[in-house]
C-alpha cells in the first residue's frame, strides 16, 4: 500500500513538473522543473528495483546533463525566448502549427490507450531471475543419467560426481525424473518459484536410487564477506555423520561439532561461515573416533554457496570389483549478485553486453569530437610588436574601436567622450 | 502491495505524450531539445518497468545505454545550438529556415 502511494505522489509530482516545463515562461524554470522530474523517475526506478540506474540517472542526468543545458541556456542568454511562442509572427507563419500538434498528440494518446485497452499484459510482476535447477550425480554405481524435467530432457550423461550445470527453467511445478544407465528410474516433485536455485541429488545403489532437493534458494548470501555452506548425507553405510572440527593436533581438546547428527538423506541447517580456509572432518556420529572423510584446506569464498555431499566413491584397488570409499563432494555457486544492483548491471555489461558498450564508447568519442568540431572558432593569432607596451589585446582593440584610431601608448587615449562611455559594451 | 507494471506504463505514456507536446509547440531551440530529453526518460521508465515485469536485467542495460546516447547527443545538440546562435543570433526554430526549398 505503502508503494502505491508514493508511486502515486511521485508520479504526480513528475507530470506537474513536465507539465510546468512546458508553461513556463523563463527557460531556466523549464530546466528547473525538467531536473524535478528527472528525480522523480529515479525516485520510481528505486520502487523498480532498479538502484544502480537511480543513480545513474541523478547523477548523469540530473546532474551532468542539465547542468549542460543551464550552461547553455545562460550562455545564450536564451531565457526569455519563450515569449515568441505566442507570438502573432509565429502564428502567421504556422497558422495550422498548435492545431496540429494538439490533434497529433491527440492520436497518439487514442492510440496508445486502445493497445494498453486491449491487450492484456498479464500483469503480476515478478521481480526475481529465472528459476534455475541444478543436478548433482553422486550415486557411485548407476552410471550416467539422464535428467527430465516433464518428461522434457534438460540434462544427459551426467557424470558421477560432475559439478553441476544449472539449467534455467520458467517458474512451476516440476516432476524431475532421473533415469540411470543400471537401475530404475526415480523422480521427485519440485516447485520453481523464481529468483530461487534448487539443487537435486541423486544417491544410493543403482537397486535403492534416491533422488533429494537439498538446497533451495542457494543463491542467497545473507552477509557480505561471508559464504552459505551446506551439508547433505549421501552415505548410507552409518546411520549418522557428524561434521566436526578437530582443532590443531596438538591440543584435542578443542574438538567442536560443526554439524550435529545428519542421517541419510537429510540436509544440514545452512551455516554463514567467514571466508578462509576449513580442516574439518565427516565422522560417523556413534563412533567419533571413525574418520569417514577429511576436508583437507577446504577453501570458503564469500559470497558464495556450497553444498558439501558426503557419498560413496566406488575405487578399483586390485580387489574383485573393488571398493566403496567415502568422498565429499562439494557444489560452489556463486551468489547470484541482487536485481538491478551494481554488481548484476556490471557482470551483464561486461559479459552479454560488451559489443554494444564498445560501440557506445565509439559513438561518445564521435560525439566529443563533433561538439569540438561544432563548436570551434578560428582564432587569429595575435603578433606582439616590439617595443609596444603590453595593453591586452582585447582592451586595445575595445579603445581602438571606441576612439576612432588605433592606440599604442597610455598618453594616446584620449578621454572618453560622455556617449562613447556609456555606450554598450561591445559584444552585445 | 507492489505497484502494477501497468500503472508505470501509463505514467510513461502521460510524461511522453507531454515531451511529444513540448517539442511540437516550443519554438525555443533548447526547449525542444528539453522536451526530448523528457520524452527518452518517459521510455527509459517503461524499459525499467517491463524489465522488471519479465524479472530480467536486459531492460535495465538498454537504459544504461539510452542514458549514454542521449548524453552525446546533448553534447552534439547543444554544440549545434550554440554554433547556431552564433550564426543567427537566435535559436527560435520558426527563423531557421534557409533550408526551406
Amino acid at each position: 500500500m505503502t508503494e502505491l502511494v508514493l508511486f502515486g505522489l511521485v508520479g504526480l509530482v513528475a507530470v506537474f513538473a513536465a507539465v510546468f516545463m512546458l508553461l513556463s515562461d523563463n527557460a531556466v524554470h523549464s530546466a528547473l522543473f525538467l531536473i524535478v522530474t528527472m528525480g522523480c523517475i529515479a525516485f520510481l526506478f528505486l520502487l523498480l528495483n532498479a538502484p544502480f540506474l537511480a543513480m545513474i540517472q541523478i547523477t548523469v542526468y540530473t546532474g551532468a546533463i542539465m547542468v549542460l543545458f543551464l550552461f547553455v541556456i545562460m550562455l545564450l542568454g536564451a531565457e526569455s525566448l519563450q515569449a515568441a511562442d505566442s507570438s502573432p509572427e509565429a502564428s502567421k507563419r504556422f497558422p495550422w502549427y498548435t492545431r496540429t500538434a494538439i490533434a497529433l498528440v491527440a492520436a497518439l494518446l487514442l492510440i496508445v490507450g486502445i493497445v494498453l485497452g486491449q491487450v492484456n499484459l498479464d500483469l503480476q510482476p515478478n521481480t526475481g531471475a529465472a528459476p534455475q535447477l541444478s543436478v548433482l550425480n553422486a550415486a557411485p554405481d548407476v552410471g550416467m543419467v539422464d535428467v527430465y524435467a516433464n518428461d522434457d530432457l534438460i540434462a544427459s550423461g551426467l557424470e558421477f560426481g560432475v559439478d553441476p550445470v544449472a539449467v534455467t527453467l520458467p517458474e512451476g511445478d516440476y516432476t524431475v525424473r532421473v533415469e540411470p544407465q543400471n537401475g530404475a528410474p526415480v523422480s521427485v516433485d519440485v516447485t520453481l518459484a523464481s529468483g530461487t536455485d534448487q539443487t537435486l541429488v541423486d544417491y544410493g545403489s543403482p537397486d535403492a536410487l534416491q533422488l533429494s532437493v537439498v538446497a533451495a534458494d542457494n543463491d542467497t548470501v545473507s552477509e557480505a564477506r561471508s559464504a552459505r555452506l551446506m551439508f547433505f548425507d549421501a552415505f548410507p553405510a552409518v546411520d549418522a555423520i557428524q561434521v566436526v572440527d578437530f582443532g590443531s593436533e596438538f591440543d584435542a581438546t578443542d574438538t567442536r561439532v560443526i554439524v550435529g547428527d545428519l542421517t541419510p538423506g537429510q540436509v544440514s541447517e545452512a551455516l554463514i561461515w567467514e571466508e578462509g580456509t576449513i580442516n574439518w572432518s565427516f565422522v560417523d556420529a556413534s563412533d567419533t573416533t571413525n574418520v569417514l572423510f577429511n576436508l583437507n584446506d577446504y577453501a570458503i569464498k564469500r559470497e558464495r554457496s556450497d553444498l558439501i555431499v558426503l557419498t560413496q566413491q566406488r575405487v578399483f584397488n586390485g580387489t574383485e570389483g573393488g571398493v566403496l570409499r567415502p568422498l565429499a563432494l562439494p557444489i560452489s555457486v556463486e551468489a547470484r549478485p541482487a536485481y538491478g544492483g551494481p554488481r548484476a548491471i556490471g557482470l551483464a555489461l561486461f559479459t552479454n553486453y560488451v559489443m554494444v558498450f564498445q560501440l557506445l564508447a565509439l559513438l561518445l568519442l564521435a560525439a566529443m569530437v563533433g561538439a569540438i568540431v561544432l563548436t570551434h572558432r578560428e582564432v587569429k593569432p595575435i603578433t606582439q610588436r616590439g617595443g609596444r607596451r603590453r595593453v591586452s589585446r582585447p582592451l586595445v582593440n575595445v579603445i581602438a574601436s571606441q576612439v576612432g584610431h588605433e592606440v599604442t601608448s597610455e598618453a594616446a587615449v584620449p578621454e572618453l567622450s560622455e556617449s562613447a562611455a556609456n555606450a554598450a559594451p561591445v559584444g552585445e | 502491495m507492489v505497484v502494477q507494471t501497468e500503472a508505470y506504463v501509463l505514467l510513461s505514456m502521460v510524461l511522453f505524450t507531454l515531451g511529444v507536446f513540448g517539442v511540437l509547440l516550443k519554438r525555443n531551440a533548447i526547449l525542444v531539445f528539453m522536451s526530448v530529453e523528457l520524452m527518452l526518460n518517459a521510455a527509459n521508465l517503461a524499459l525499467v518497468a517491463f524489465a522488471r515485469h519479465w524479472g530480467q536485467e536486459g531492460g535495465q542495460l538498454f537504459v544504461f545505454f539510452v542514458i549514454t546516447v542521449a548524453a552525446a547527443e546533448v553534447a552534439v545538440g547543444l554544440a549545434l545550438i550554440v554554433a547556431i546562435f552564433r550564426s543567427k543570433q537566435s535559436i527560435n526554430i520558426d527563423e531557421l529556415h534557409q533550408m526551406e526549398g
